[in-house]
């Protein structure tokens, strides 16, 4: 075992950390956003949504590692807009109605939403949960050497 | 007789082993959420073979590996076999495995120790 790869695990553990965490972010904005009817390209917020990948290090052209120092964790790909269609209200008052009185708002869904919230969340902690097993072990790794010398 | 007690490079090798499978495992945990991921694991090649025929263990080298995708797993909606409960399962049981081939280690050193300072 090389002195790179002691650290090689926290890395794989870490990408997962990075890209939950990214989820929540992308999940909190949504829900911030379920009811603007405005954005600067125009019309109403559209749901985003993060697209992970399994990262493999130096196999391009691979779909599939053999080597165990491909391993490296998920990427995001890509943060894409949700195109489902957008829901129509009737709400003639808003500033944003057109002439019939409709308001076409987000497809932001909040039970959507919190299952995603909940799912990344979950994601984190098995994650943190790998990162903190594997600080373990290296510490009882190095306990061997403290009583030499 | 060596002054390297054999058991010396076979902890190394298990040792070295458990690292690797931990890493396989934290890459299945990372992946947990990411669309059409197959759950992957390692194959340590010939290992068994490689200490029967060299019960000295004095040129054990270098743990062979090989990482294959599990098959037959059932997978998700989203086409993904991780299974979290399994993973979370594996990564204690190869924790604790690590911590009992670095525990015997640590205790043969001990050993080796009081015997040359003959306390």
């Amino acid at each position: 075992m090389g002195l790179s790869s002691i650290l090689s695990a926290s890395d794989i553990s870490a990408t997962g950390l990075a890209a939950e965490r990214r989820r929540m972010e992308v999940v909190a904005n949504n829900i911030a956003n379920a009811h603007s009817t405005r954005t600067p390209e125009g019309g109403p917020y559209r749901r985003q949504e993060v697209v992970f990948a399994a990262a493999y290090q130096n196999a391009l052209g691979m779909s599939r590692p053999t080597d165990i120092d491909q391993l490296g964790g998920v990427q995001i790909v890509g943060i894409q807009p949700d195109m489902t269609d957008l829901p129509r209200v009737y709400q003639p008052g808003h500033p944003d109605a057109d002439e019939d009185g409709m308001v076409t708002l987000p497809n932001v869904s909040m039970p959507n939403e919190m299952v995603d919230l909940i799912t990344a969340s979950r994601g984190y902690e098995a994650n943190l949960r790998a990162l903190r097993m594997y600080r373990q072990m290296a510490e009882q790794a190095l306990s061997i050497l403290r009583g030499v010398g | 007789m060596s002054v390297k007690p054999a058991q010396f490079d076979m902890l190394r090798e298990m040792l070295s082993a458990a690292d690797l499978r931990h890493q396989v495992i934290s890459q299945n945990i990372a992946n947990v959420n990411t669309p059409g991921y197959k759950r992957q694991d390692l194959e340590f090649s010939d290992l068994l073979a490689k200490v029967l025929s060299d019960p000295d263990g004095n040129n054990l080298g270098d743990v062979e590996t090989r990482v294959f995708e599990v098959t037959g797993m059932p997978e998700r909606a989203d086409g993904n076999s991780v299974d979290i409960d399994l993973e979370l399962g594996q990564l204690s049981k190869n924790a604790m495995k690590y911590q009992t081939f670095a525990q015997v280690l640590a205790s043969n050193l001990a050993m080796m120790r009081s015997a040359i300072s003959g306390r």
